[in-house]
């Protein structure tokens, strides 16, 4: 056991911090030097195999990067798009690794939302297919549709065909910018778009009329569609490393600091902040443990998951805490008469934080309820299966 | 980091992992616990042969030049088998002071017995008005013409009733909760003026209440500087704290462990109690407790064996705070998924709770770590 990085481990390092510098940092901060950068030296989707575009890091090495540039405030890409979508389409597309789809996405030039209909929210018109083999087309809606309105492609799932149907898709890919195409931003309680104008709603509803559908839109048929769906409706962008790794609670955290500074409290609030600072400290520790795991060990699945749960639970507590800290700032005013000798402390923080809060709530519920992780790990440590029932087996 | 094993420290975890399932029932334990002892000299013997006694020491010092992460590795394996034997006070905590502070004739005189197993020790450094307060001594060493005259009180001194050799602090200037003028001294258990009072604790163990009168020691029975115990004492008790944080962290595995085992089997309405979500939620919280524990005991042993810093200490803090509410919570759920059942003496599980609890406030507990933590 040792904390000190192994010496190729450590070149991986001195080499990305001194990129990170480079590129962002003295070329103040700006995002397209970044991605053109990024693009240059081939660092979009470094994850990637090589054969399909990326550099074939390890999974130890794509962390340590993604943790550099989170903490220096680096674009990562479009995590629904490099770590979800674009993976799937390289499973699918493996006959035409050079896809159009797959060089946008892998040069941060396109991004993708999941259009998956949800069986909790009605559609005014389910999808349905239209035509008849070689002139089909899509009609209907489905919502909510996360990212619909900052995405440039859908992934979309149609209905389950008809047993004698000779429909040969069921995943399909929808042209956001095409004709026929509609979309509409979704407001909900938990909407961060209701409290920072600056950011349009993210979720939405995609109307479809008549939308044509060229073989070359067709990912894959229905008898593989469900298998190469599954890992993806479990994706959650509440799980972008953006916002829940160690290296960007970190920065929540040491945003807090800052506040509790400029308003000294009680005591009990410097505890507060030592005990989000130990829970930081594990998290991160977890986070290092699991990149040791192989996948084939019992214990990553159950670790994995502990990790995103205590992740969110984190950002939630410190968002908790950076809300406190903010007092009756919370309110976002609009009227900066309110915030003029207030320091760093006025309506525009306060604006974000509430709406960090509001979003870590939103996603939270939506994708990743402690309900939800708790039901998938009691399978995982063996309780939902068929078990022996021997009655008071351990009664003395 | 690396939080793999290397081959030697996998054999250690394994060896003592098969002496607990073949030499260590439960049941074994339990009628060990009713001798007046309160351990087995024949286990303790063993260790010796098995040469886990000189794990921690250099090799230098007729030791195996472990790091705290063999000794976590140790501590661990023993919480999983509540084992009673007194490693912590008489390697860890003695042993560990020896080995920092001890001169080469002291390490001469004392270190070879504590490894092949002969002799017991004991820290005597707690005071009852003291709290956690390391500093905090109303035990006084005054110079006098051969050495130095003790004379004070130490509560529950782990390991007291058998120890042979005692480790003291006492102030040898400034005032009560100086920080300057603590010093360590080593004192034979049956020097004249040193008087004991013992008892079992509430987990199972020995303890002794012990009261130093007029006692007379010479100058070579002072360990370290005159005045600059404190920080000698400070590493020994954070050692420690990493040693019983790990016990407790073996502890927590087995509750969680016996608890999913028990819930599959024991059926109320007609089917396996597992069953019913919320206790099976239960559980899930229960081995994720188990595993920040976990987490946080590797990063404070790699801490701890990079030096003994702030950071070092910090690691330690953190750590002893999830232990206290970790273990806590597990304790304290194992024994509800039980139900009255958790509460017997024959069943393993409420000794676990009870040793969990004692653990939690040994060397420090929750508050004082927390705060220890924000302050370094």
């Amino acid at each position: 056991m040792q904390r000190a990085p192994s010496p190729a481990l450590s070149t991986h390092l001195q080499t990305i911090k001194a990129f990170v510098q480079r590129h962002w940092l003295d070329a103040g901060r700006n995002p397209q030097t970044w991605c053109n950068a990024l693009r240059i030296v081939g660092w979009t989707v470094p994850h990637w195999p090589i054969a399909q575009g990326g550099c074939g890091w390890s999974e130890l090495q794509y962390y340590h990067w993604l943790q550099c540039c989170i903490r220096n405030g680096a674009p990562t890409g479009d995590h629904l798009s490099l770590h979800g979508i674009g993976p799937l389409l390289q499973v699918e597309l493996e006959a035409s690794l050079d896809h159009p789809w797959l060089q946008d996405i892998g040069q941060w030039r396109s991004t993708w939302c999941l259009a998956v209909p949800d069986p909790l929210w009605p559609a005014e018109q389910p999808l349905s297919l239209l035509g008849s083999p070689g002139n089909w087309c899509v009609s209907g809606t489905v919502a909510p549709v996360l990212g619909l309105l900052q995405a440039d492609w859908a992934l979309c799932l149609l209905p389950a065909a008809a047993k004698d149907s000779t429909q040969p898709f069921a995943l399909i890919a929808i042209d956001l910018t095409g004709p026929g195409v509609q979309r509409r931003g979704l407001a909900g309680l938990t909407e961060v778009s209701a409290v920072d104008h600056s950011t349009p709603p993210s979720q939405g509803e995609l109307r479809l009329a008549k939308v044509p559908l060229p073989a070359s839109t067709w990912v894959t048929s229905a008898a593989t569609a469900g298998a190469l769906l599954n890992p993806l409706r479990a994706f959650a962008p509440a799980l972008d490393p953006q916002r829940i790794s160690s290296a960007a609670l970190a920065l929540e955290l040491a945003d807090l600091a800052q506040l509790n500074g400029e308003n000294p409290d009680a005591e009990a609030d410097v505890q507060a902040h030592a005990q989000l600072r130990i829970d930081l400290l594990a998290l991160e520790v977890l986070e290092q443990r699991l990149l040791g795991l192989s996948p084939a060990d019992p214990s990553a699945k159950p670790l994995a998951l502990m990790q995103q749960q205590r992740a969110i639970e984190l950002q939630a507590s410190i968002t908790d805490a950076q809300v406190a800290a903010l007092g009756y700032y919370l309110l976002p005013f609009e009227d900066p008469i309110h915030s003029h000798n207030e320091g760093s402390v006025g309506p525009p923080l306060a604006r974000a934080k509430v709406a960090a809060l509001l979003e870590s709530r939103g996603l939270a519920a939506a994708f990743d309820s402690v309900a939800a992780q708790h039901s998938e790990m009691t399978t995982l440590l063996g309780l939902s299966a068929d078990q022996s029932s021997h009655k008071d087996a351990k009664k003395p | 980091m690396d939080f793999s094993f290397s081959d030697e420290q996998t054999l250690l975890q394994d060896s003592i992992g098969k002496f607990l399932q073949n030499d260590y029932s439960f049941e074994t334990r339990q009628k060990v616990i009713k001798e007046e002892e309160g351990f087995s000299s024949a286990n303790w013997k063993q260790f010796a042969e098995l040469g886990w006694l000189a794990m921690s020491f250099p090799e230098a010092d007729g030791g195996f030049g472990g790091t705290a992460v063999e000794t976590m590795i140790m501590m661990e394996q023993f919480g999983k088998g509540l084992v009673v034997e007194p490693f912590l006070p008489t390697v860890v905590l003695v042993g560990g002071a020896l080995r920092i502070a001890g001169s080469d004739e002291q390490k001469a005189a004392h270190l070879p017995g504590i490894i092949d197993g002969s002799t017991q020790a004991a820290l005597a450094y707690a005071e009852p008005q003291g709290r956690f307060n390391l500093a905090d001594l109303t035990t006084t060493a005054k110079k006098s013409a051969n050495g130095y005259t003790l004379n004070g009180y130490k509560a529950v001194v782990l390991n007291g009733p058998a120890a042979d050799l005692l480790v003291v602090s006492a102030r040898t200037s400034g005032d009560q909760r100086s920080e300057d003028g603590v010093s360590l001294f080593l004192v034979p258990a049956s020097a004249k003026g040193v008087s004991r009072r013992s008892y079992p604790t509430v987990d199972a163990l020995r303890a002794s209440e012990i009261t130093f009168d007029n006692v007379e020691l010479g100058s070579d029975a002072l360990l370290g500087q005159d005045g600059g115990g404190l920080a000698v004492l400070q590493q020994v008790i954070d050692e420690g704290t990493l040693a019983v944080g790990a016990e407790a962290v073996g502890c927590m595995e087995v509750s969680y462990k016996d608890t999913v085992e028990y819930c599959k089997t024991r059926e109320q309405f007609g089917q396996p109690i597992g069953k019913f979500q919320v206790l099976q939620h239960c559980m899930v919280d229960m081995f994720m407790e188990h595993e920040q524990a976990k987490s946080l005991m590797f990063m404070a042993a790699m801490r701890m064996d990079e030096g003994y810093d702030a950071e070092a200490q910090k690691a330690v803090s953190a750590f002893k705070v999830q232990v206290g509410k970790s273990g806590r919570f597990v304790g304290q759920s194992a024994v509800q998924l039980h139900g009255g059942m958790g509460m017997t003496e024959e069943l393993s599980i409420g000794h676990y709770f009870k040793r969990l609890t004692t653990i939690d406030t040994l060397f420090g507990n929750v508050d004082f770590h927390l705060k220890r933590f924000g302050s370094l």
